[in-house]
């Protein structure tokens, strides 16, 4: 099982990597955070920890929101200036 | 059993997200995956972590198709695919493979066999005491980020009048 969270994850790290569109990317970044969550989760129920283990899960799951924002907010921003969302522009995001 | 089924399901569709190109199928199947986690969560015992997966993934998938709809006529063309493209989702790959190995090479390292009974009572019951008494500082401090994330997201995202149609 930890294997499949490995996979989710690193299937995520694929995702960020080969993806060329903003919108691209964030699904990567939110399957990184799915796979880490659950990373922790059977970490915990496998060592004994296990309500340490869906405490981690829960933080990490709420902190993917602030993902959402930073990443909608960027996007909007990228989009006022260029006109466009494309990961190539991201590089400054000053006029 | 169950957990096995839903993994490949949750598998299946984040190969589907990683790999379609078209980006509203590559979001819905990024929710069908969340959908997944969450049963997966459920058959482990941890069915309060499930319900807020299923809110988080659901939030996301509908704020990624409003991304969608609302950006997406502005993607630039889709560009043909050179070696370089295939070089990079080839590295990437194997990169992500091995992560993913690792992962799996740690876990040999774990304690046999999943905890199946929990004599400390329900899930939500303990998860509450938990929080309220031992993070309740962490609680605070993911409170107080999210909020300013929230506050730099509108200052991200404002307009400057002088540039503003």
């Amino acid at each position: 099982m930890m294997l499949v969270a490995g996979l989710i994850g690193g299937l995520g790290f694929v995702c960020m990597i080969s993806r060329k569109s903003m919108l691209g990317l964030l699904v990567g970044v939110q399957l990184l955070i799915i796979g880490s969550t659950m990373i922790f989760v059977i970490a915990g129920l496998h060592s004994g920890l296990r309500i340490q283990g869906h405490v981690f899960g829960l933080f990490i799951a709420l902190g993917g929101i602030a993902q959402l924002v930073v990443g909608y907010s960027l996007a909007i921003r990228l989009f006022f200036l260029k006109r466009r969302i494309s990961l190539d522009d991201l590089r400054a995001l000053k006029q | 059993m169950m957990s096995w089924i839903f993994s490949g399901i949750t598998l299946a569709a984040v190969l589907m997200a990683t790999f379609v190109g078209h980006m509203r199928v590559s979001i819905l199947s990024l929710w069908v995956a969340g959908l997944g986690v969450g049963a997966v969560y459920l058959t482990l015992g941890a069915e309060f972590l499930a319900i807020v997966q299923w809110i988080v993934s659901t939030l996301v998938t509908i704020t990624f198709l409003f991304f969608a709809v609302m950006f997406g006529e502005y993607d630039p063309p889709a560009v043909k695919r050179d070696s370089k493209t295939f070089v990079v989702q080839v590295v990437s790959l194997i990169l992500g493979c091995v992560f993913a190995i690792f992962l799996g090479m740690i876990s040999r390292h774990l304690p046999n066999g999943a905890q199946t009974e929990f004599p400390d009572g329900s899930d939500l019951k303990v998860l509450g005491r938990v929080l309220t008494q031992e993070n309740l500082l962490s609680l605070e401090v993911l409170a107080l980020t999210l909020f300013l994330v929230l506050v730099g997201g509108g200052v991200v995202a404002r307009s400057e009048g002088e540039e503003s149609p």
